[in-house]
């Protein structure tokens, strides 16, 4: 497959980020590998994305940290989603619903709807 | 732990690295360990891991970079925040202080508003370049006589300022000027304007150029060149209406058409009085034979700022070149320099500085006692600072919070100083024009506000130095534990070391303030010379194109005298060449018929002052020997003359000045040089009340005509009644008649000691806004240390001490700090005294009577300001004063 552009690419780990600490606090390897399985490997997100991405989406005040134990009592930073960033996760749920579903749109033309 | 004794509570670069690290090596293990889980040998999974996770060095510096910007942000949040919570609390403590908040910002406010306005004043009085190319290049150059230095009056002559001009190799060029005055008429009301005629290298030397037209070409001003004028850019706007098209049209100077050839640069002021417009200075080859005559002021330009020295070797040995060629002349042939900068603000620079030294002084009592009154309140407030610091705010946090309140008082009191200090420069304009060189310059504009906040922030940040520390230590645990407020020993005696400096202070200062007022309190009671009551003065100046000959001058100014002598309410008129006391005057050496008795080694200098027959008893100079002028000494009868009595003591000591004729420089109007000397009156200071009086020789007017004269009118009528029915006199007899300069005499001798006199306004203001302060100081700390003994003082009113007592036992601890303060002042004010004299003349330092008044006064002030607090005390009722913990 070709590679989306990256300004896509970047909405794109923003929005999975968010995703997948809406239901609870996690660390990033945790993050890595829940959007590795969800995603069967087709988005190939690399990890160094993904780290820059929980830094970036810390700094813009989405998301908090803080250090906590992990499953095998190691220390490891936690992440959860701040209020702003709850807010933001419905915005670009909806943006990309109404994106892809245009794009839909366009590329079953003349199809199966219509 | 920082020096404060302060947990940073923040993340430096180092520490968010750390975490950087932490947080991707826990990722990289938990996948190896994924990896190892499906079957990778360790090493093997560790290469994938790293694979996996893409650009480790890149994603690493990203993160670190990322959140060091985040921990920036959130520093400046708190930091703002806490800056937001500081300034609320300044603005309730202002609300619920108002009195203690407006102490503040008065105290510092007077301060800054005076030291800002000296030193915008100094700034453009001494600080600021002057308005000419490359001002440090500029020189003065002067003439001496040899072997008296000191007598000199500087002027050079025409022949000697060519020498200069021609053969000083470390000048490039000079320029030479003197001070001349021209009527112009034809445009509104005739006006006498200042017209210095200038040498067209004056221009090139300044090197500034004519705003439009050009400045005067090489040659013009020599006799038999066409009469041409410049114009200074004031005279161009106010009177011809800043017409572009001046250029080349004829304006009528003393009669005469002049054609104005260039307007100069609004900013060029020169010489430094001020100058309405300047006409050209040339001589033809006759001049050689003037070496006697000094009347040119001469201005150089160094090839480089650093050949004085070699300037000044040169003219030595032109002068003694000079004094070969020239053995005649040789009491005219001594030349020397000075730096331009220093002729013009020499004289001001002693006093402006010294005014400038009062004004800090003032700002360092204000600041003292700013600090005692923040200090009261950070102790008052000792339980609140415990509680927050027992709530966790730290060291450093109480610190800041009582430096944001004094630097917020400090910057109010700025915005009062900058008011203040427009306010006093703008009096000060009005009320001294004229008083210091070049303050005409002096722009209020942005610079006061700027350096009335500048200092006044330093002034708070200065005044919030104890106090904070102050309130660090309240943070302690135990008072709050105690509940007790006693344990401000260290701050009351700081307190009172602050009001002792206050006070000492304040000593110099008033010390400096009584001399001045002692020294121009005498020299208003020295005998000018002349009796000043009731005597008005006022100048005219006939236009010399209708008044050319001596005879037409004589008569009118013969006819005028009588007119005014009819007036009604006019006991006498007269006129003279030039008042006593206004500056200036004609002098020169004499020579004698018979030989003076004071030896050949002597200097025969003396005054010419031309007057009219009655200017003695007009004046109320009293005739001492011989006779005084009268109606037949007159053109064509013998010349006469009278010297003053200082004239005749000094070089015929014996035998009196009666009968000898004398010979100076000057021709009397029929061509006679000699003239002989009839009678003696008594000394006038006319140099200056603080000199002693000039040696003077009186020449009768209508034997020296000039078309100049200032009059004196000794009259019952007041100035507003006299002048307006000499006014109609005048018009009535010739409209292009200039009267101006109308004072009375005891005016004249006023604006005489206009300098010291500002000092010493300035001077005694400042003394008594510091001893206010001082007062303020003392009556607060006094109420302070009583407030904290309100109970051993209750004790002791039950225990039976009576009122008188109490009352002694706090004034005298107390008197003994303001008395420290006293004594210290009293030394810095003696220290301080010699400066003073060499800033203002007629002080004598060593009057110890005056030195003594301050102290005395400001110990009164303070024992009353301990008094009133004592006295509240010991009237206390005791029961009350028990339970007042």
């Amino acid at each position: 497959m070709t590679r989306p552009p990256l300004d896509l690419l970047q909405g794109t780990v923003d929005v999975l980020i968010l995703k997948s600490l809406s239901w609870q606090p996690q660390h990033g390897f945790a993050i890595a590998k829940w959007i590795r399985e969800r995603t069967e490997g087709v988005l190939q997100l690399d990890d160094a994305a993904l780290y820059q991405g929980l830094h970036r989406l810390e700094r813009k005040g989405w998301l908090a940290s803080e250090w906590g134990q992990s499953e095998n009592n190691r220390r490891a930073k936690y992440y959860h989603l701040t209020a702003t960033g709850r807010r933001q996760l419905r915005t670009e749920l909806s943006t990309w619903r109404t994106y892809t579903h245009a794009v839909f749109r366009v590329l079953d033309a003349a199809g199966l709807e219509a | 732990m920082t020096p404060l004794g302060f947990r940073w509570p923040w993340r430096r670069p180092a520490d968010i690295a750390r975490a950087v690290d932490e947080e991707i090596e826990f990722h990289l293990e938990a996948r190896v360990a994924e990896l190892v889980h499906a079957g990778h040998a360790p090493a093997e999974a560790r290469r994938k891991a790293l694979a996996e996770f893409g650009d480790l060095a890149g994603t690493r510096t990203y993160c670190v970079a990322t959140d060091w910007e985040g921990e920036r942000a959130m520093r400046r949040t708190e930091r703002l925040t806490e800056l937001r919570q500081d300034l609320a609390g300044t603005i309730r403590t202002i609300r619920k202080q108002p009195g203690f908040a407006a102490t503040v910002v008065g105290t510092l406010g007077l301060g800054v508003g005076a030291t800002t306005a000296i030193f915008v004043l100094i700034r453009s009085v001494l600080l600021a370049p002057l308005p000419f190319r490359s001002p440090a290049e500029l020189v003065v150059i002067e003439q001496f006589m040899p072997g008296n230095p000191a007598a000199s009056v500087g002027a050079m002559s025409p022949p000697n300022y060519l020498d200069v001009k021609a053969t000083i190799p470390a000048l490039v060029n000079a320029g030479a000027y003197y001070d001349n005055e021209a009527t112009l008429t034809g445009a509104g009301v005739p006006a006498r304007l200042i017209a210095p005629a200038v040498t067209p290298s004056l221009f090139t030397t300044l090197g500034v150029a004519a705003a439009i037209g050009r400045t005067f070409a090489e040659g013009e001003g020599a006799p038999g060149q066409p009469n041409v004028v410049l114009l200074s850019h004031h005279l161009w706007t106010q009177r011809f209406g800043a017409d572009a098209g001046i250029v080349g049209r004829a304006i009528r100077l003393d009669s005469e058409p002049y054609t104005v050839i260039g307007v100069m640069p609004p900013g060029f002021v020169f010489p430094v009085s001020g100058a309405d417009l300047w006409l050209p200075l040339g001589w033809d080859a006759s001049v050689a034979s003037q070496r006697g005559a000094q009347y040119l002021g001469a201005v150089g330009r160094l090839k480089s700022a650093e050949t004085a020295a070699q300037l000044s070797a040169q003219l030595a040995s032109l002068s003694s070149r000079l004094i070969v060629s020239y053995p005649e002349s040789k009491d005219y042939l001594g030349l020397r320099a000075q730096s331009f900068t220093d002729a013009v603000v020499g004289e001001t620079k002693r006093p402006l500085l010294l005014v400038g030294g009062a004004a800090v002084l003032l700002i360092l009592i204000g600041c003292a006692n700013a600090t005692s009154l923040l200090l009261a309140r950070v102790n008052g407030r000792a339980t609140e600072l415990s509680v927050r610091a027992a709530l966790g705010a730290g060291r450093r946090r109480l610190v800041r919070q009582i430096l944001t309140e004094s630097v917020t008082l400090g910057g109010l009191g700025g915005l009062v100083g900058a008011a203040i200090a427009a306010i006093g420069l703008t009096v000060f304009l009005r009320q001294w024009p004229g008083l210091l060189p070049r303050q005409e310059t002096l722009r209020l504009g942005a610079t006061v506000p700027m350096l009335a906040l500048c200092l006044s922030i330093v002034a708070g940040f200065l005044i919030g130095i104890g106090p904070s520390r102050q309130a660090a230590r309240s943070g302690a645990f135990d008072r709050l534990r105690s509940g007790k407020q006693s344990q401000s020993g260290g701050d009351l005696r700081l307190r009172r070391t602050l009001v002792a400096a206050e006070l000492g202070l304040a000593t110099v200062l008033l010390t400096g303030a009584v001399l001045l007022i002692h020294a121009i309190g005498q020299l208003r009671r020295v005998d000018p010379g002349f009796r000043p009551d009731q005597v008005i003065s006022f100048r005219t100046q006939l236009p010399s194109a209708a008044y050319r000959t001596s005879e037409a001058i004589d008569q009118f100014y013969g006819d005028f005298l009588d007119r005014i002598g009819q007036i009604p309410g006019v006991d006498g008129a007269a006129a003279t060449m030039r008042l006593p006391l206004s500056g200036g005057g004609f002098g020169g050496t004499f020579t004698s018929s018979v030989p003076t008795e004071a030896g050949n080694e002597e200097d025969r200098r003396a005054q010419v002052r031309a007057v009219t027959e009655d200017y003695f008893r007009v004046m109320g100079i009293p005739l001492r020997q011989g006779r005084g002028f009268s109606r037949t000494d007159r053109r064509g009868a013998p010349p006469v003359l009278i010297a003053s009595e200082g004239f005749s003591k000094r070089f015929w000591p014996a035998t009196g000045a009666v009968g000898k004729s004398v010979r100076f420089g000057v021709r009397f109007s029929d061509d006679r040089p000699e003239g002989e000397i009839v009678g003696v009156v008594g000394d006038v200071r006319a140099a200056g009340l603080h000199r002693d009086p000039t040696q003077t020789v009186y020449a009768v007017s209508a034997q020296v005509a000039s078309s100049q004269m200032s009059f004196v009118i000794r009259s019952r009528l007041p100035v507003g009644e006299l002048i307006p029915s000499i006014r109609a006199l005048v018009e009535a007899r010739d409209r292009d008649i200039v009267l101006d300069q109308v004072a009375t005499m005891n005016d004249v001798i006023a604006s005489s000691l206009g300098q010291p006199r500002f000092v010493m306004q300035l001077l005694a203001l400042f003394a008594a806004v510091a001893v206010v302060l001082a007062m303020v100081g003392i009556y607060g700390v006094v109420s302070y240390a009583v407030a904290q003994r309100t109970r051993e003082i209750g004790v002791r009113i039950a225990l039976g001490a009576d009122q008188g007592r109490v009352i002694r036992t706090v004034v005298r601890q107390e008197i003994r700090w303001a008395i420290g303060g006293l004594a210290i002042g009293s030394v810095a004010a003696t220290a301080t005294a010699p400066l003073l004299a060499s800033a203002v003349f007629g002080i004598d330092p060593t009057a110890p009577l005056f030195q003594l008044l301050a102290p005395t006064g400001l110990l009164v002030v303070a024992a009353v300001a301990c008094f009133i607090p004592a006295r509240r005390a010991a009237r206390i009722s005791p029961l009350r004063a028990i339970q007042a913990e």
